[in-house]
């Protein structure tokens, strides 16, 4: 506990540095008992900026298992409640651990995306995050996180100060659903819901929603974004 | 990691001849130099005229995704892609622990060579020094892709992790390409539509 407050709060005031962060919905966390949350992902800091925006000092997160590589980090994760998960199989551990920390009446956080977007937009959600949701029964926190893919890109070596916010959304209820058939007709149904949340707390498109863009500019052009220098954007 | 992993190709003309480092991309097709945006997960597209444009990150990979195609290079209409990577095989796996508690698992990787990566239809292969494939996995034979910010991991029916970390080459594009060809391969041998990649294949 000493080394994850510690650690949150230096990390949370180093977030702070580079990027302008804005919390709102906190209310909608749960003071006490078992939570799932579920961000939206665009970049590396966006572990550090959510946990520091959350009073409560009981969050475990998923982390995906490379992260552990250097000495360094297998010391820190651990103690800032990093769970590895390993991407390339399926990893019963990594659920059972989900499982028990909820019963335990810890909050668990999980990137549904699994891994960061490489362009900004919400990326479909794998359905082996959607079953963990739908076994565990417990309320689910979305969280919209945007601003970070500014601050710092998948693709960027380059830390740019930008203002960041995190929205803690209104809890969503799922059930819980032991058996496995029933989960598994859900779990479209559930990632469907969870995606639109996502996009509309961060205010971030989905991936599906890609302009169809062969021919550019005239694909891209006029659909997003301005023109820098403000005037109309030509029809070419 | 360069602006050039994400945009792999030009999203104004479709040229793989696409070079730069950092938050900059130009086209040598097409002359059209792309910028990291300021705000708003944009990219800044500054055609040679010098028009500056700002564009949505997804739109122009979209773009650059639909107009790679097969993943054939311009100028090498049927020529399979190639690309110098650094193999890793996945050794053991680790515990992860703290305070007496058993937190989960990490793979642990082994030594790194040398190698060229090759995509046919048929398959991965690592090419030797001569260009001959060394070593190779049907597409059939692979349970999982995935990538990271540098590098290509698939996970084989034998249980094995193999990572290929690249130098110049787009992880992003490698993933995109191998999709495609796994899409292509399961659809054709009546398998169904892949829906996953990871942590397993799997399909409707």
């Amino acid at each position: 506990m000493i080394w994850y407050v510690l650690f949150k709060t230096l990390l949370g005031l180093s977030a702070r540095l580079v990027a302008r962060v804005r919390v709102e919905g906190r209310e909608n966390l749960p003071s006490s008992g078992p939570y799932l949350l579920v961000p939206n992902h665009q970049s590396v800091l966006d572990p550090v900026v959510v946990q520091s925006s959350i009073r409560r000092n009981d969050l475990f997160t998923l982390t995906k298992s490379t992260q552990f590589g250097s000495p360094l980090f297998r010391w820190i994760l651990p103690r800032v409640n990093a769970v590895p998960v390993r991407r390339y199989r399926v990893d019963p551990q990594a659920v059972r651990m989900v499982l028990r920390h909820l019963e335990a009446g810890h909050g668990v956080c999980l990137y549904p995306e699994g891994e960061r977007s490489w362009d900004g937009a919400i990326q479909p959600l794998r359905r082996g995050a959607v079953r963990v949701i739908l076994k565990s029964g417990v309320p689910v926190i979305p969280c919209g996180v945007s601003g970070t893919f500014d601050v710092w890109p998948r693709w960027s070596h380059r830390l740019r100060r930008r203002p960041v916010r995190i929205r803690f959304g209104t809890p969503l209820h799922f059930g819980r659903h032991d058996d496995r058939d029933e989960r598994e007709a859900r779990v479209d149904e559930t990632a469907t819901v969870l995606r639109t949340a996502l996009a509309e707390l961060s205010g971030t498109p989905m991936a599906s929603e890609r302009a169809a863009g062969r021919g550019l500019p005239g694909a891209y052009a006029g659909e997003s974004g301005k023109l820098l220098d403000g005037s109309p954007r030509s029809s070419e | 990691m360069p602006l050039k992993h994400l945009l792999h190709g030009c999203p104004h003309c479709g040229s793989r001849e696409v070079e730069g480092g950092g938050d900059r991309v130009l086209c040598r097709g097409c002359g059209t130099r792309f910028e990291r945006g300021g705000a708003g997960a944009t990219v800044d597209v500054v055609e040679p005229g010098g028009r500056r444009t700002r564009v949505a990150a997804h739109r122009l990979a979209r773009a650059v995704e639909e107009m790679s195609g097969g993943g054939r290079s311009s100028d090498g209409e049927g020529e399979p892609p190639e690309a110098s990577a650094r193999v890793r095989r996945g050794r053991e796996e680790e515990a992860i622990g703290y305070r007496g508690r058993l937190f989960g698992f990490v793979e642990v990787l082994g030594e790194p060579a040398v190698a060229t990566l090759r995509l046919t239809e048929e398959g991965l292969e690592i090419l030797n020094g001569d260009g001959r494939p060394e070593e190779g996995w049907s597409l059939m034979e692979l349970r999982a892709v995935q990538s990271t910010s540098s590098s290509l991991q698939i996970y084989t029916a034998d249980g094995e992790l193999v990572q290929f970390r690249f130098g110049d080459a787009s992880p992003l594009y490698w993933e995109s390409l191998l999709h495609r060809a796994l899409r292509k391969a399961y659809r054709e041998s009546g398998r169904g539509e892949i829906v996953e990649f990871q942590p397993r294949i799997s399909v409707r």
